[in-house]
This record gives structure tokens, sequence and C-alpha cells, in this order.
């Protein structure tokens, strides 16, 4: 994988993610539903990405996540996200052979179940922190279980679109896709095995 | 070679899932080692970030204008909701300020607090067409008996009839055969000012509509508008000086020269009467002569009194 197109869509995203947020936000009974724009990111290169690269590339995406997340009270946590981007890895590469990846309902899908999976782990994280006695201001399990699930569906939804546009980019990435295992169109008569 | 790669490999990634999990966990005191590098990261992205922040504040007011419309019909299906109610609310509160309104003039008129004063919605006219007897919808259990007094406002309407459980019967003073004895003198409703055992007494007569005539001596200074009282002993002295209608007409008698014929009518017409207010005894007293013996009106007095 070309890591400075990584980093630049990367960058760019969470541009996004952080400038538009207000832009994209609507409001929820359990706070502001927005999307998440380096999950897409990270979903394409778990989907394309061979699984050390994967590994790498969604801890990097995490600890952006984590950096570019300051809680109340001056508050800046490095682990929760990363520690979820890790878990999300693990299972999107137990998963992606079964994908058709370049289908945006695939993206769209795994940004679903592999977000779920992240903020499965968020949420463990800061449920745990406040069985430590150390939780963050106002936080409950059940508001943040909606909120993240809402999130995860908004994030789904403008993903499969927005991935419409990125799987036209994957060469750009410069994927090892032979590393990659998952299922194949049938060999055209003549092509090499 | 690279078996040993793959668990060095192995071993490097299970040390950082431990660090970033130790990390996460640390107290808040602790956890300020990332600020910097935190910083660094938003400042980094902040050149993209801020003018598509800007873009997305103007972009908020433009999507805003729809939503703050839709909240805004629905804000006004509530305030309409709302009025609907209020205005409900309204009438009965005026209504209730109009039962009390009435009952308080009771209350400044029958000084003596020798009646209990029962509220009673009317229910319903008589089914015989020659009958004005109105229902009403308080009865034996509300403490109304037969002969008790019923008036509206200032006047008087008539006389509970039958009583039943829970209901009775309102016997206007205009119903047909009734022979009630009155004084004429000026009108006013408060009684300010009104001496009537110095005015002119006159027995009146309903023919069952809601006029009462009397006739008396042509010499009495009767004329249109002016008020007749009560004054008769068959009904409670409390309530003597009631009116119980206007004079509406004064005509000569041809075959009597010195007698005149007075039409009175009631002011109150039981067709829009709702509500009236029966005066039950408050200490038991028969409704009848001597039950009581209040100063008639507030304004009102007898002759030789204060």
């Amino acid at each position: 994988m070309r890591w400075w197109v990584f980093a630049i869509l990367a960058y760019l995203l969470l541009a996004l993610q952080v400038g538009l947020a207000d832009a994209m936000a609507w409001e929820s009974p359990y706070g502001p539903v927005a999307p998440r724009f380096l999950l897409l990111l990270a979903v394409l290169v778990g989907l394309w990405a061979s699984e050390s690269v994967v590994f790498t590339a969604w801890g990097v995406l995490g600890l952006l996540t984590d950096l570019a997340s300051p809680y109340a009270g001056g508050l800046h946590l490095v682990g929760p996200y990363a520690l979820g981007y890790l878990a999300g890895a693990y299972f999107i590469l137990q998963v992606r052979p079964m994908l058709f990846r370049r289908h945006p309902l695939t993206i769209a899908s795994m940004m679903m179940v592999s977000g779920g999976a992240i903020h499965l782990v968020v949420i463990v994280v800061f449920f745990t922190r406040k069985i430590l006695g150390y939780p963050l201001p106002d936080w409950s399990a059940g508001d943040e279980v909606m909120l993240r699930l809402l999130i995860l569906l908004y994030s789904a939804a403008v993903g499969g679109v927005l991935s419409v546009v990125l799987v036209r980019m994957v060469p750009l990435f410069g994927f090892e896709v032979s590393k990659v295992a998952g299922p194949s169109r049938p060999r055209r008569r003549g092509e090499p095995a | 070679m690279n078996r040993s790669g793959l668990t060095s490999r192995t071993m490097w990634g299970a040390a950082a899932v431990v660090a970033l999990a130790v990390a996460a966990l640390l107290p808040d005191r602790y956890a300020s080692f990332s600020k910097p590098v935190s910083m660094a990261v938003i400042t980094t992205v902040q050149p993209l970030s801020e003018p598509l922040h800007k873009l997305s504040a103007s972009l908020r007011q433009h999507v805003d204008q729809p939503l703050e419309a839709v909240q805004g019909v629905q804000l006004r299906d509530k305030v309409l909701e709302l009025e609907n109610e209020n205005y409900r609310l309204q009438w009965k509160v005026s209504q209730l300020e109009k039962d009390i309104s009435a009952l308080q003039k009771l209350d400044s008129q029958l000084g003596d607090r020798s009646f209990v004063y029962r509220r009673a919605a009317v229910s319903g006219r008589s089914a015989d067409p020659s009958s004005n007897t109105l229902h009403l919808e308080l009865g034996a259990r509300d403490g109304v008996g037969a002969g008790m007094v019923v008036v509206e406002g200032a006047y008087l309407i008539g006389r509970v009839g039958q009583v039943g459980h829970v209901a009775s019967t309102l016997d206007p003073i205009t119903t047909a055969g009734t022979h009630v004895t009155a004084v004429i003198g000026p009108f006013s409703a408060s009684g300010s000012g009104v001496v009537i055992d110095t005015l002119p007494l006159a027995q009146f007569d309903a023919d069952g509509s809601d006029r009462l005539t009397a006739v008396i001596a042509r010499s009495l200074p009767v004329q249109v508008g002016d008020a007749a009282r009560l004054k008769d002993p068959a009904w409670p002295g409390a309530v003597h000086g009631w009116i119980i209608g206007q004079v509406i007409a004064v005509e000569d008698m041809p075959d009597d020269l010195l007698r005149k014929r007075v039409t009175i009518q009631a002011i109150m017409s039981l067709r829009y009467i709702d509500a009236v207010t029966v005066l039950v005894p408050s200490r038991g007293a028969a409704p009848g002569e001597g039950a009581t013996t209040a100063v008639p009106l507030a304004g009102a007095t007898k002759e030789g009194a204060p």
C-alpha cells in the first residue's frame, strides 16, 4: 500500500469529520449524530490491504481518532479508539474472504459491522473507567449505545454513497491484491491462473 | 527465522494492545501525556477543518430554516391547541365567576347568613307545553326542600316545587295561578335608596306567560320602568324586597276610574337561564313565613331601619 496516499486521504477525511460534523449532524435524544469518515477509509483499507497493513492502518486511524477527540474537562485519552480499531481490523479480516469488495453495500455493511466492533470496545473501555472510578462526565452506557448505533447507521449511509467514488481510487493505493483472499470472478478463457 | 519474526510481530502487537489498554484506563491526571500530541493533530487538521466548519456553519443556517419552519408549524399547532384549552378554561372560569358573583351578591343581600346557597343547573323544562316548570339538578340529597326560594342574581325566580332525591322542579313566580304581593318603586338592582315599606303594595296575578298583572289605585305613583319587589308574607322575610319584575305597562281601566292596571314582566327570561341559586335554610328553618328575618337588600331598608 502506498502510505502517502493513505496519509493524505486520512488527513482529508479527518478534516471532513472534524469540520463538517456540525453541518451534517442531526440532533437525537442521545446527542448529535454525525458521520464518521475515517471509518470509511478504514473499511476500504480493510477490504483490500494485506493483513499486517490492515492492522497498522487501522491502529493509526484509531490513534488519530483518539487524538482528535478531546473530552470534557480537558481530558485526552489514547487507547479507546485505537483498541477499538484493532478489534475492528481483526473482525473485518475474518469476514472479508466472503465479501464482494467493490460493492457499495459491502462497504456500508462493513462500516456497520466493524464499526460496531469499534464502538463496542470503546464503550467497554469507558464503562471500565466508570467502574474504576474515573468516568467521563455524564456518561451513560445506554445512551452511548444508542448514540453510537445511530452514528453507525448514518456513517454507513454516507459511506455507501462515498464508496462509489473511493472504490475507483483503489488503484491509487497500490494494494497487493494477490495477498488478499476472497471471492474471485470466473477466469476468462486464456487468462493466466 | 520467519517463524521467530512472526512471533516477534505478534508479541509487539500484543504489547501494543496492552499499552493501549493501560493508556485508555489511566486515571485522568495521568492521561494528560497525550495532550501535546493531540493538540498537534488538531492543529494539523485545522487548516482544512476550519474553512469546512465555517462553510458548514453558513450551510447550517440555510439547512436549519426548513427545520425551524417545521418546528414552527408544530409550535403553532401546539399554541392553537393550548389556546382552545385556554378558551375552554376561560369559559369555565367566567361561569364560575358568574356563580361566585351571584353568590357574593346574595351573601351581601342576605346578611344574616340564614341561608346556604345551592347552585343548581337547569336540566330541562317540563314536557307539558302549558307548564313552564324547570328541572333542577339538585334534590333532597343536597338539602333542597319544597317551597325553598330560587333566585338568580338580584332577581327572584320562583320556588322549589317537587323534590326528588337528586332532582327537583322549579315553579317560576310567573306560573299561572300564582298570586304574589309586591311593592312598586324605582328600579335599582342593588336596592340602594329604596325603602320598601313606603312603597305602594300591589297584588299580582300570573297568567302563565312571563307577565304578572295587578290592579292598583290610580293615584299611586307608578310608571313604566319601575321595579316590583316582593313583599309577600307567604315568602321568607329574607327575600322581601327582591325584584320579581319590571313594570312594562300602566293602563287606566275604563270601567273603573279609581284604579289602573299595572303589568310587570320577569326580567330574567326562563328560556335562557342555565343555572339558578336555591336558598336552603342553614338552620333548618322552614321555607315559609317567618323563616328568616334578614335585611332584604343591601341598600333597601324597611321603614324605621337604619
